[in-house]
């Protein structure tokens, strides 16, 4: 018997243009900080990390949610619709990585500024 | 706070990490994007040992057949209901579709295989061109860093045959033609190589030597490599800088900061975001599973081999192939003695025109390969199997199921 799996929250293009807002606003504000206070900087990107990693908790409780739906996989769309929150997982994942990069290369950045460790 | 402090000194002080942590790093190193690269394929190996101890935990690999629905991600192949696939082909399938996150799983593997072979490609030219084995011990590290690049092309092929695709057979089948033909040295290196495969087919014994190959062995050899090469740059020191004026050359290499917390932070950042450049791949371009093979079928026109093989395939078809075999072979074996043949010059890019125009030779070769691979059809009569030259007798240049000889 082929079951119908459906989805009972944000689809995956709301859940990706959300994330991506807040990722381009994070990068932009944790970029900019990095030019006044680095202190700044990080706080800013920890709050940001916060709003991804929450956004990231809701999506793979769908994906899970989805995966064991009984049913799931009897027809292409079902695995289409897994592979898109997956991929939106994915794009969250690399947002919150990127901020982190971004905190630890202006950290190597302040550094360099203040010149310390020269021997 | 305070108590968080006094741990990390202790694991500091108990663990003997304060020589490690604080040994000297030139600051031209950091600041020289250049010098990056070689972190860029090292941090890859890692990524893809981590993923890939996972993917090994799901994957099964084997060689009888399963009903396996179409790949949501080929486009034109949502009409057909089931198909015929090998036991690897399905695990792969079950791995990427019917896994929770068993796609992110997949897909950061395959990306960071490619990002390894990439930066392992720019590695190894902007080491040449900026002569870095002109120094005391560069030599060993030349010559363990070539050993590492053809391990990681070695290794991108053995996994790229495992989910049995059609595009994995055609890997193997030119792997296995590639064989036959190092017997023109005189020496049975490819009869010796095949004998140990058992079997000129692509059977259930095969396809698991290359899965151990693929899991244990080849990564076991990078794995001590690469940590003699880190040994090396660690006690060593790097590369000297490109400056021509001595006086500079040798107040930038005088010019150090301690690794922890300046290059840490950076190493880390680096690390940080070559996985978020991964996982936007990952988002943006998945990449699809190929279409299955099924045992005893011919690969048809169209599928063509992995990029970083490409242009291997592409001269194979073209040039006579005693020539285009012997090529990646003539290539590395080149690669290996060049800190033999350049003794004399400095480390400046004008003083090294002769080794920058060397490399522009090899990028030319690897690149037009490539691209016109790429670009140019395939017809279906030219296969490797059609175009080389007829092999000896002993060996048998099929590859399909073996049939039972005998009542």
């Amino acid at each position: 018997m082929m079951l119908a799996v459906e989805v009972q929250g944000l689809s995956a293009t709301a859940l990706a243009y959300v994330a991506a807002a807040v990722a381009v606003i994070g990068a932009i504000s944790v970029y900019g900080l990095l030019y006044v206070d680095r202190r700044w900087a990080s706080y800013t990107a920890f709050l940001f990390e916060i709003v991804l990693v929450v956004l990231f908790a809701y999506t793979v409780n769908i994906v899970y949610a989805l995966y064991s739906a009984p049913g799931f996989g009897s027809t292409i769309r079902d695995i289409e619709l897994g592979v898109t929150y997956q991929r939106v997982a994915a794009g969250m994942l690399s947002a919150m990585l990127f901020l982190a990069a971004l905190v630890s290369i202006g950290y190597y950045m302040e550094l360099q500024k203040r010149g310390e460790g020269h021997e | 706070m305070r108590a968080l402090v006094r741990l990390w000194e202790l694991i500091i002080e108990r663990f003997h990490l304060k020589e490690f942590l604080e040994h000297p790093v030139p600051r031209y190193a950091n600041l020289n994007p250049l010098y990056w690269i070689g972190d860029v394929a090292a941090m890859s190996f890692f990524v893809l040992a981590i993923t890939g101890f996972a993917l090994a935990l799901l994957y099964m690999p084997g060689l009888s057949l399963t009903k396996t629905p179409p790949d949501p991600l080929l486009l034109g192949h949502h009409g057909k209901e089931v198909y015929d696939a090998t036991q690897s082909y399905s695990s792969v399938y079950k791995i990427t579709y019917l896994t929770p996150l068993g796609f992110i799983l997949r897909q950061i593997h395959l990306w960071s295989a490619y990002m390894m072979v990439f930066a392992v490609f720019a590695h190894f030219f902007t080491k040449l061109i900026l002569g870095s084995y002109k120094r005391r011990g560069g030599g060993a590290l030349w010559l363990l860093g070539v050993s590492l690049g053809f391990l990681t092309i070695s290794q991108t092929v053995l996994g790229y045959i495992l989910p049995l695709h059609l595009e994995g057979i055609l890997a193997i089948q030119i792997g296995l033609n590639l064989f036959r033909y190092f017997d023109y040295f005189g020496i049975p290196v490819g009869q010796l190589v095949l004998s140990a495969l058992g079997s000129l087919f692509v059977t259930d014994q095969v396809i698991k030597m290359i899965y151990v190959l693929h899991i244990l062995v080849v990564p076991a050899i990078m794995l001590v490599l690469l940590g003699l090469k880190i040994n090396g740059i660690l006690y060593g020191g790097v590369s000297p800088p490109p400056i021509r004026d001595e006086e500079l050359r040798r107040k930038a290499m005088e010019e150090k900061e301690p690794f922890y917390p300046h290059r840490f932070a950076l190493t880390v950042g680096q690390l940080l975001l070559q996985l978020s450049v991964i996982l936007l791949l990952v988002a943006m371009t998945p990449l699809p599973l190929l279409e299955p093979w099924v045992p005893g079928q011919q690969v048809p026109a169209g599928v063509r081999p992995p990029w970083p093989v490409m242009w291997y395939y592409t001269y194979v078809k073209m040039i006579d192939p005693f020539i285009s075999v012997g090529l990646p072979i003539f290539l590395v074996l080149f690669a290996l003695v060049v800190p033999l043949l350049d003794r004399r010059g400095g480390v400046s890019i004008e003083e090294r025109w002769i080794w920058v125009a060397v490399a522009i030779v090899y990028i030319a070769i690897i690149g037009y390969g490539t691209v016109l691979g790429f670009l140019v059809d395939i017809p279906k009569e030219i296969t490797p199997l059609t175009r080389i030259s007829v092999p000896p007798d002993y060996s048998v240049p099929y590859i399909g199921t073996p049939q039972a000889v005998g009542p």
